[in-house]
């Protein structure tokens, strides 16, 4: 994304909804892998673009700022939309 | 809802509605606003008009589509309406125009079994509405607001917009209207706002039990400390803490009394080798929703909800080795004070080859000397490690007689900077977004492997 639009300053990295999807996930997802859906490009969870303040939050792929994963915490529960993802892998613990 | 833990003191940055009429036709729960807020997640998606159009399709018998032109030419009306925004602003008399959702759905010829509408718009928001939210004047595709043009940072060239339902569901961008039999979740991704509050419940700190990282703790403050004038750290006292790794991160949940919460996240700035409590560094943003409140009202002895520690990927441990390049920016500075402060508590020196401490380096951008947080420590561990160094760079005011950088980070300085270490260094850059991209793309640029560069961006809603 253009770093000159004035939005980029709020774009932030996936570490910033993290608190949210290890508890949703029940572990830490921060180191997770995540394979684009759009662009097939695989980053950690942590190192993907978080645009947070909006309903949700979403992260988008650093490669081609396709959406990802949403998420969304309500009064019943948090809603996460891996769409975006072709996959996701846990690893084995 | 479950009982939640109140921190002392907090109401957060909202006015309520003012006396008079204008306080009455605002709901109960909300404020009142006189500005319009921009809140969208994401960059705002420019469709030029002559590729625009409005599509319904769905449970229809036949899709129906318009272009912009097709579309300004169906009638249209004024709307006045108060809208009301979910994260509890309310602004009263918004003046729009707009062709109503009953003029669009008199082109096409519903199902029977119609019975949700899901509008999807540029950016891939979608949000799903009951059918009957939208008929009979409920909903309109507004192109004008107060008078002028709709902007894009507004939701142009044009937006749904529905009065008696929370703001969010008045989509930004609208692109189409899909009739549906069921309804469908709109998780979001860009557009409109909300704010939704998590349910889960505090861990009582006097617990024995380690608390798990994914749960609420609440740490007791047992310090302050003043590192600049804007800037201030906060221990946190912390019995059932399991421990962190250098560049981890928490999460801090305020919830005033009528159940208004916000969280934020600040990064550890202690070192491990520290048990049982751990420090975080906030900066008082002017207008922040919460660093005016850490900054103001927060004393020792005050509760705070805290979860974490948060993070695997910007992170490192004197076992990952070095040499260490850190590049900080302004308050983007904690996270790698963190990872200093292990590595100066992890290395015995040069005397044993086993466990001496790896070269590093921390080039650190502040405006100002006063605004160089940590600054007398920072110097006094460089001064007394041979392998450690710190540069600073002054971009606003240098000290008298400064012959140093005295600028923003740019390749050139990197390049300096960063040779000595070579391009085996383990990089680790923090801080606002601009400082981050110029400096991860002169890193790579200059033969850093990608893989060696990690980044954590700060932006505005990070403080």
């Amino acid at each position: 994304m253009d770093i000159d639009d004035p939005a980029a300053e709020r774009m932030l990295d996936g570490n910033a909804v993290a608190g949210t999807l290890n508890a949703a996930f029940g572990r830490d997802v921060t180191l997770m892998p995540g394979r684009c859906a759009h662009c097939g490009a695989v980053n950690v969870v942590d190192a993907m673009r978080a645009w947070v303040g909006g309903p949700g939050s979403v992260l988008r792929c650093p490669a081609c700022d396709g959406v990802v994963i949403r998420v969304v915490t309500t009064p019943h529960g948090t809603l996460v939309d891996v769409r975006g993802a072709a996959y996701l892998r846990f690893e084995p613990r | 809802m479950t009982e939640r833990f109140v921190t002392r003191g907090f109401v957060g940055r909202r006015s309520a509605a003012g006396d008079g009429d204008a306080a009455a036709r605002v709901p109960p729960g909300q404020y009142l606003t006189t500005d319009f807020p921009v809140l969208s997640a994401g960059p705002t998606p420019r469709t030029p008009l002559e590729r625009w159009s409005l599509r319904i399709d769905g449970l229809v018998a036949g899709p129906m589509s318009w272009s912009w032109e097709e579309f300004r030419a169906l009638p249209a009306r004024d709307w006045t309406v108060d809208i009301s925004c979910v994260t509890k602003w309310t602004k009263l008399d918004m003046r729009w125009r707009g062709v109503s959702v009953d003029t669009l759905l008199e082109h096409v010829d519903l199902d029977p079994a119609a019975a949700y509408v899901v509008a999807w718009s540029d950016g891939g928001y979608t949000t799903n509405l009951p059918l009957g939210d939208v008929l009979n004047g409920g909903a309109f595709v507004a192109f004008e607001y107060d008078g002028r043009p709709l902007t894009p940072e507004h939701g142009g060239p044009a937006r749904l917009v529905v009065p008696a339902r929370y703001f969010w569901k008045s989509a930004k961008w609208i692109r189409g209207l899909r009739i549906q039999r069921e309804d469908e979740p709109s998780a979001t991704t860009t557009g409109a706002t909300s704010g939704a509050k998590s349910a889960t419940t505090a861990t009582d700190a006097t617990v024995r039990t380690m608390a798990s990282p994914i749960d609420w703790q609440l740490a007791t403050v047992s310090a302050v400390r003043d590192e600049t004038p804007s800037v201030r750290t906060l221990t946190l006292a912390l019995p059932a803490w399991a421990g962190h790794r250098p560049g981890q991160h928490v999460d801090l949940r305020l919830t005033a009394e009528d159940g208004y919460s916000v969280e934020r996240s600040y990064s550890i700035a202690s070192e491990p080798e520290r048990a049982g409590e751990i420090d975080i560094t906030v900066e008082r943003i002017p207008d922040g929703g919460v660093s005016p409140f850490l900054h103001e009202v927060i004393v020792p002895g005050d509760r705070l909800e805290v979860r974490g520690p948060i993070g695997g990927y910007f992170v490192w441990e004197s076992s990952h080795g070095g040499p260490l390049f850190l590049v900080g920016g302004g308050s983007g500075v904690v996270p790698l004070m963190a990872m200093l402060r292990h590595r100066a508590r992890s290395g015995s020196g040069a005397t044993d080859r086993a466990t001496s401490r790896v070269a590093a380096r921390l080039l650190f951008s502040c405006r100002s000397p006063d605004d160089a947080i940590y600054r007398p420590e920072l110097d006094a561990l460089a001064a007394a490690d041979p392998d450690l160094e710190v540069v600073y760079t002054f971009t606003r005011l240098q000290p008298p007689g400064w012959s140093g950088y005295a600028r923003r980070v740019d390749r050139a300085m990197l390049a300096e900077v960063l040779e000595p270490l070579g391009a085996e260094a383990r990089t680790y850059i923090c801080g606002p977004t601009a400082l981050v991209e110029v400096t991860a793309n002169a890193l790579v640029g200059l033969g850093l492997a990608p893989d060696r560069v990690r980044t954590e961006r700060f932006g505005p809603s990070g403080t």
